[in-house]
């Protein structure tokens, strides 16, 4: 398909942010619509990724976001080679908001893509975990360009960026302590083999897989980080075959590491419990009568709202967010805890939902933007707002245990959303009572006149109906022009 | 300098370096993992096929003892290309005007 001339107002193109490191090509997004151009660069490796049938298995097997070629003018149109229109995801998320068992089946995904990609003589040049995403509770890899012809003799260039964005973050989550995902957050490119290495219990350098693929694999990066590349090219060159295609790295060997890779990442578990919020439901202080009426409370809102898209911030296991993503909305149910996470995720699983999406969040310290100029990742209230936001069972937390004042949850809740489901907690309340129990009450302002005037300002208050059998209160506000 | 430990992997990922040259990739792929790889290529190969044999050795003998007649699901086997075989590939709509992939 020809390249179109292009237009004149490509300037109004978007590129999206994260996307410059691959010269293969880019991300843009032009009147609201996504696109991808494939540069003349990765001309030869696209055209055999469709004529192989590669790319059209992986995407009828779910494995990577459908596509379709367009007539569409390029963004960069020197370099162009075609223009794609992906599928969008609807939330973009990042692998330190995953729980352990999303990120285990990204890994899973990703190496079930190179021995895919292996058949069909290509191999992936790039295993970041950035490049995959959830729809639901199932990883779809995003990056169609991850492709490359697979050069007979040669490793896996992808080999370390897998063990240091998917093995070593999940060793360290299954083995020392399920947090240690957050370790993804300042490290971009993954977890430095070094750390993961020294952070790990002496006992897994007798797991032979472990030893292989994070042990041995830190101290070699560490035996090779002096030389430099002319001697490292020179050396292999005086010692690589005439015309350079010594079989150094046969694809039987490629396979062998791919499938100890995956034993790896099969052998490494971890199961939610003994955590503060995992056992929330059984200890709340709810009668059954008071949770039915929440639940019809919150159903008879979302119905009157009918939001396409939905956060559910203080989600636990997702019990109110399923009553949103049951209707047709979008949902990410964020938790702090990240058992609470890994069992809204399971049962996510379990059913197939494609509509609910559990992540892991403190509010108090949300995602933020990172990466190249602030902009490579992007903080949770770039990827916002949405047509409305639960906040239930949440306040008392955020006002009282983090001290954050009424004014300003109220302005944070009304950049999140365009409308609210929010419940507040009063003194009263037996939950409130022991968050008080070990300190001051500093908190004048926290009633339930303080509430709503803290939150008229940013919001207009349609509903408010009393929790029966408890002092709660359930609103509906809708956010007032900004 | 190194310890006890690194003198033998030193030694054994010297020897290593023996791949073609020149590599190239957008990433940089680690001089350490390129020479980790090809050390274990013989390890990772010959477990691999270990694995496929007892695999294959597992799957004849069910089949040499199997007694009930093959259902309607064992003998649909799925079409998948021999590697590096576009030839067997399913068939492709690219190149078109708004051809969808899917």
């Amino acid at each position: 398909m020809a390249i179109r001339p292009p237009r004149s107002d490509n300037g109004a193109d978007r590129r999206t942010p994260g996307s410059f490191r691959d010269p293969s090509g880019f991300v843009f997004e032009r009147d609201g619509t996504l696109y991808r151009q494939v540069n003349r660069a990765y001309q030869a490796d696209y055209d055999r990724l469709v004529a192989s049938g590669l790319a059209r298995t992986l995407i009828d097997d779910r494995l990577v976001i459908p596509y379709s070629e367009v007539d569409e003018p390029p963004s960069e149109p020197e370099s162009a080679y075609k223009i794609l229109r992906p599928e969008r995801v609807p939330f973009i998320s990042y692998p330190y908001e995953w729980c352990f068992g999303q990120l285990k089946a990204a890994a899973l995904l990703t190496l079930t893509l190179q021995k895919q990609a292996l058949t069909y003589g290509m191999s992936l040049k790039d295993a970041s975990a950035f490049n995959v995403q959830f729809i639901g509770s199932r990883p779809i890899f995003i990056d169609s360009l991850s492709f490359e012809t697979h050069r007979d003799g040669t490793p896996w260039v992808a080999y370390r960026q897998f063990c240091r964005n998917f093995l070593a973050p999940l060793a360290l989550m299954s083995l020392v302590d399920v947090r240690l995902n957050q370790l993804m957050q300042p490290s971009l490119e993954g977890i430095s083999l070094e750390l993961a290495s020294r952070l790990l219990p002496w006992k897994t350098r007798f797991d032979p897989r472990l030893l292989i693929h994070l042990h041995l694999h830190a101290r070699a990066e560490k035996a090779y980080a002096g030389q430099t590349k002319t001697k490292t090219k020179t050396r292999a060159k005086s010692k690589a075959s005439p015309g350079g295609s010594s079989p150094a790295f046969s694809k039987h060997a490629l396979l062998g590491l791919i499938d100890s890779l995956e034993g790896a990442i099969k052998s490494l578990r971890w199961s939610p419990a003994g955590t503060e919020w995992a056992d929330y439901y059984s200890e709340t202080n709810y009668s059954t009568g008071a949770t039915g009426r929440k639940v019809d409370l919150v159903a008879e809102f979302l119905d009157r709202v009918r939001p396409r898209t939905v956060w559910d911030l203080g989600a636990n296991t997702g019990r109110y967010s399923r009553l949103a993503s049951e209707r047709g909305a979008s949902t990410v149910a964020f938790d702090v805890d990240p058992a609470c996470v890994e069992r809204n995720y399971r049962d996510g699983l379990a059913r197939d939902e494609q509509k609910i999406l559990p992540l892991w969040l403190d509010l108090t310290n949300p995602s933020p933007a990172l990466g190249w100029a602030h902009t490579e990742r992007s903080s949770l209230l770039d990827r916002g707002p949405v047509d409305l936001s639960m906040a239930l069972a949440l306040i008392h937390h955020l006002a009282i245990s983090a001290n954050v004042p009424l004014e300003r949850i109220a302005r944070f809740l009304r950049s999140t959303c365009q409308s609210l489901i929010i419940e507040f907690v009063p003194k009263q309340d037996s939950q409130v009572q022991r968050l008080l129990a070990s300190r001051a009450d500093v908190f004048p302002d926290y009633t339930s006149d303080g509430f709503e005037s803290a939150f008229v300002e940013h919001f207009a208050i349609e509903r408010a109906e009393p929790i029966i059998e408890t002092e709660r209160t359930l609103y509906l506000m809708r956010a007032r022009p900004e | 300098m190194p310890s006890w430990f690194d003198l033998p992997l030193n030694w054994l990922t010297g020897i290593a370096t023996d791949w073609p040259a020149p590599i190239l990739a957008y990433l940089d792929p680690g001089t350490g993992s390129f020479a980790l790889q090809i050390l274990l290529a013989t390890f990772f190969g010959g477990v691999f096929a270990l694995k496929q044999s007892w695999s294959n050795l597992k799957l004849w003998l069910s089949r040499r003892f199997e007694t009930s007649p093959p259902t309607a699901d064992s003998r649909s086997v799925r079409n998948t290309p021999s590697p590096g075989s576009p030839d067997n590939a399913r068939p492709t709509v690219h190149g078109h005007q708004t051809a969808k992939i899917r």
